[in-house]
């Protein structure tokens, strides 16, 4: 394994006295700054939240409602909604806060409207969409009714009788349907005239503002960077405008590939300049990405659909990902072990966000985390519309084909779009096992960063002949050496929120974590990836590129790990899902 | 004690001189152009079309690679929390 200079590798590693390491390094700005970020979202959620009193009414409801009936009633389904539109985030300040941090919208032909929609346009979409939500209105009326008339006749048998009671649930699965295709129509007759630069240039400021706080400590030329800043945030806007092409987001072709792309054009052409070069801070930027990421890896998910769940994932991930490693290095004999180890993790756990965050445990090379990412998209553009074909041809139950693709397509987008593509049961089941195997990326960076800092960095400084030091101690000060200290503050964010999480109840929770602190931290860990993208781009070579798809050996590597894991997968949700746990499969499709 | 930065990108100057260079970029401009504007022609394709154009449909965000960025995971989650609490027994 060659040696890597500093600018090459996606996190650098410094040997400094750590209390200097502290305020001078990256590692731990990322954490300083994320946690800023996270604190500073938890008291603006916290000053002002949405009233408890009503949120505990509508519980009161749903849990009343359920006793009286043996289905989900119209009052059930009506407490629910409302509960639903309970957000932190639709609070003040927050809410005109988080509108600073959109992000370009979707568009089809004229890319301007992602930024930009006049009056006169706003008008033309809401004249050309008025019949159809006055159709989907009157619809929902008739739907309502035929649910309000079915549920009265059930209860009047006093909901005795199973098949009013199968009328009923029908009838009122009918209403939901309805009312999910008039929330559709009203959206479009209901378009407003919106102009997002200027919120995204007070968003540019701010970040820029916010990471020259470290840039201070750590010794960079902060007028340079914020010169510079404003092409790279340029950059990730109009990466985000082409992610949002209808087309290219229905292939599941993300903004961090379009990043990328922008980065890679500019540097094999006409060159990165040099003035450019101070904001073309990847580390930095995916670090702190990175650590509000770790926010969002509840532990307590892991649970959420049982032990199949947990075997599809936790089992299966970790065995498919130590495989197509070991593959990697010993029938493959890929050079690089960083390479491998990112595209195996890619691959196996959830795609991006796995690659990401195990080529910064590693310290991979920016060359070789794109090469990941540029194939993850391209075989995830595949397997969207590949795996729903064959669960489709095979007619398999939709539980299977959900775990099946949870378990294997990468991206979460992605798989939610390939479990569409089959049913809501299979989407449904697809988007939880793919929720679960995302909590797995703590544990795998974790893991990555351990035995890199053990095994792998240990023989590259050539003390791997050397009589290993079995101590205790000894050990764990050589793996505190060499640990990549941002990875303590992902795991640190995760154990926080998970707590907070499992002390204020799931459903408290949705309202102030996820639909509050995440959902505004969530907007800008885009941001930062989309910046840090756009960097890895500016700084990557394609000639270096090249030399990693030597051999086709990547591609190979991808090819055989997904393969592998699609039977197992496919083996392993069959066999929890349909041998062992039966009855799971019967809750979730009574 | 200060860490400078290790400029990162942009050591080896891209081949070719100042001309063939910029040309070089414009052509990368219209080839990333000319596939995000012809990306619907996809759409026409028996098969692969309707598929696109049910995703296009659903507004499901589907380049999200987190869960978080996901409305439906949470629609999943609140389903298969239910089916598991309301199921009989429970």
């Amino acid at each position: 394994m060659s040696e890597k200079s500093n600018s090459e590798v996606v996190v650098e590693e410094k040997r400094q006295p750590e209390l200097v390491r502290m305020f001078k390094t990256e590692d731990y700005w990322a954490i300083w700054l994320g946690a800023l970020l996270l604190i500073f979202a938890l008291i603006m959620a916290f000053a002002n939240p949405p009233d408890p009193a009503k949120f505990a009414e509508y519980r009161a409801i749903m849990q009343q409602e359920a006793e009286r009936a043996p289905f989900k009633t119209i009052a059930y389904h009506e407490a629910e909604m409302a509960k639903e539109k309970m957000r932190a985030r639709n609070e003040e300040p927050f809410k005109t806060l988080y509108a600073f941090t959109n992000r370009p919208k979707g568009w089809d032909t004229n890319p301007i409207s992602a930024l930009y929609l006049s009056e006169s346009e706003a008008a033309a979409i809401r004249e050309a969409n008025k019949e159809r939500y006055a159709q989907a209105q009157e619809a929902t009326a008739a739907a309502r009714a035929a649910a309000e008339e079915a549920e009265a006749a059930a209860a009047v048998a006093g909901f005795k009788d199973s098949a009013l009671n199968e009328r009923a649930k029908e009838a009122i699965a009918a209403w939901q349907a309805a009312l999910a295709a008039e929330a559709k129509a009203k959206k479009a007759a209901t378009t407003q005239a919106y102009n997002l630069i200027p919120g995204l240039v007070v968003l540019m400021i701010a970040i820029a503002l916010f990471f020259s706080i470290g840039l201070r400590f750590m010794g960079h030329n902060v007028r340079r960077y914020l010169v510079a800043f404003p092409v790279v945030f340029a950059l990730a806007v109009l990466a985000y405008v082409l992610a949002n092409q209808a087309t290219m987001k229905a292939l599941g072709l993300s903004y961090v590939l379009f990043a990328l792309v922008l980065g890679l054009l500019i540097a094999n052409t006409i060159g990165t300049p040099n003035w450019l070069k101070p904001a073309v801070q990847t580390e930095y930027y995916i670090k702190t990405g990175l650590v509000l990421l770790g926010a969002g890896i509840m532990i307590g998910k892991i649970a959420l659909i049982g032990i199949p769940g947990i075997f599809v994932t936790w089992v299966v991930t970790p065995i498919v990902l130590i495989a197509t490693f070991w593959f990697g290095q010993n029938i493959l004999k890929i050079p690089s072990k960083e390479l491998n180890i990112t595209v195996s993790s890619d691959m196996s756990v959830s795609g991006v966000s796995a690659a990401i965050a195990t080529a910064a445990a590693c310290r991979a090379k920016k060359e070789e985390l794109t090469l990941a990412i540029g194939m993850s998209m391209v075989f995830v553009a595949i397997m969207i519309f590949a795996i729903p074909a064959v669960a489709n041809a095979l007619n398999m139950h939709h539980v299977l084909a959900g775990a099946w693709i949870g378990g294997t397509v990468d991206n979460t987008g992605s798989v939610v779009a390939a479990g569409e593509l089959i049913g809501p049961v299979a989407m449904y089941v697809a988007a939880t096992i793919k929720m679960i195997q995302n909590v797995m990326i703590g544990v795998i960076a974790f893991g990555v960063a351990a035995y890199w800092a053990l095994k792998v960095e240990r023989e590259r400084s050539g003390v791997a002949g050397q009589q290993v030091d079995l101590r205790f101690g000894s050990a764990l000060r050589e793996i505190w050496d060499r640990f990549p200290r941002f990875i303590l503050g992902f795991l640190g964010a995760s154990i926080v929120f998970s707590i907070l999480y499992t002390t204020m109840g799931h459903d408290w929770s949705k309202v102030m974590i996820d639909n509050g602190v995440l959902a505004w931290a969530n907007r800008f860990r885009g941001w930062f990836f989309a910046l840090a993208f756009v960097s890895i781009g500016l700084a990557t070579n394609f000639r270096e590129l090249a030399v990693h798809l030597k051999g086709g050996k990547p591609v190979i590597l991808y090819v055989c790990g997904q393969s592998f894991n699609l039977v197992l997968t496919l083996l392993m949700a069959y066999l929890m899902f349909f041998v062992v746990f039966p009855g799971i499969t019967e809750q979730i499709v009574p | 004690m200060f860490r400078r930065m290790s400029v990162p990108g942009g050591r080896k100057r891209p081949p070719g001189n100042f001309f063939q260079r910029w040309l070089a970029f414009i052509i990368g401009v219209l080839l990333l152009a000319g596939l995000v504007f012809t990306a619907p022609v996809l759409e026409r394709l028996p098969g692969l079309g309707p598929r696109i154009e049910a995703l296009r449909e659903s507004g499901v965000e589907t380049g999200a690679f987190w869960w978080a960025d996901v409305p439906e995971v949470s629609e999943a989650e609140r389903y298969i929390r239910q089916s598991r609490d309301l199921a009989p027994g429970n």
